[in-house]
């Protein structure tokens, strides 16, 4: 199970609205390379992982992403409290507002809603560690172009830190890696599917 | 120490602890990591208690219920002024 820590991982205090930074970084809740996707994803993926470090590994990020979806609807949240009218129209963002005024959706940058199609669970240890290095990657670079938009330090510097621990994921996930290929056949460790094949 | 920078202690706190976790996922037996996280463990839980007792509950079932429903009161998280 789990239990609710009344704290942010990382302190976000925005003094600014600015419904159109929010526009674009509620990608990073519900878009494609997200953190509920994230989350969702080595969640999922835990349930047949055979090796307990893998296993550790994937629990304890799948749970560090769901602080870091609360961080990102946190900025969301504090880039469109108290947004007036004019400043939605000048953002562009009458297209959102009208559908969820001024509540938080899991959505692409595009608008389009959260899609589990954007993650995978494959019960092959060896792939499924590799999609997660690939999805920290896609993280990180999303992070890179938010920061190449934003010019907010109260939001530069809580994305700054998130983009941090996509990196440090991505180490963790390729030592994952390697723990998986040492318990397998050194000399054909691509050939089966552990969860399946060695039981 | 007033409840924002006491808050901000747990943050790091939290923050060594929960980077110290994934490291010790990977590094089960890394003597030095288990050394630092039991450290950094003993600091976490202090400073825990430090603010449960000022500034109300932290978790749902820290609540100390002879001031009432603590838990609920502002503001959440998500909510704080800039």
């Amino acid at each position: 199970m789990w239990t609710y820590e009344r704290r942010l991982e990382y302190p976000i205090k925005i003094k600014n609205p600015n419904p159109a930074m929010a526009k674009f970084i509620i990608s990073q809740y519900g878009g494609p390379h997200g953190e509920l996707g994230a989350s969702l994803r080595y969640l999922s993926q835990r349930c047949s992982m055979p090796y307990r470090e893998a296993a550790g590994i994937l629990t304890d990020i799948g749970t560090e992403e769901l602080a870091h979806l609360e961080m990102i609807t946190t900025i969301v949240h504090q880039l469109t409290r108290n947004m007036t009218i004019e400043q939605i129209k000048d953002a562009g963002m009458e297209a959102y507002f009208v559908d969820h005024t001024a509540g938080v959706y899991p959505q692409f940058a595009s608008g389009f809603p959260f899609s589990a199609a954007t993650l995978a669970v494959t019960g092959d240890a060896i792939a499924d560690i590799q999609e997660d290095m690939a999805a920290e990657q896609k993280a990180r670079l999303t992070y890179d172009n938010i920061l190449r938009m934003v010019d907010d330090p109260d939001v530069i510097d809580p994305i700054r830190f998130l983009r941090e621990r996509e990196i440090v994921h991505y180490q963790r996930f390729g030592e994952g890696l390697r723990i998986i290929q040492d318990n397998l056949d050194k000399k054909n460790f691509y050939a089966f599917n552990p969860e399946f094949d060695l039981r | 120490m007033n409840k924002e920078q006491l808050m901000r202690k747990i943050q790091e706190t939290g923050f060594a602890l929960y980077d110290l976790t994934l490291f010790l996922d990977s590094h089960p037996t890394n003597q030095m990591a288990l050394d630092y996280f039991r450290d950094v463990q003993k600091r976490h839980t202090e400073l825990e208690a430090e603010y449960e007792m000022m500034y109300g509950p932290l978790t749902a079932f820290d609540t100390n219920t002879e001031q009432g429903w603590t838990w609920i009161q502002d503001p959440w998280p998500w909510e704080l002024e800039a």
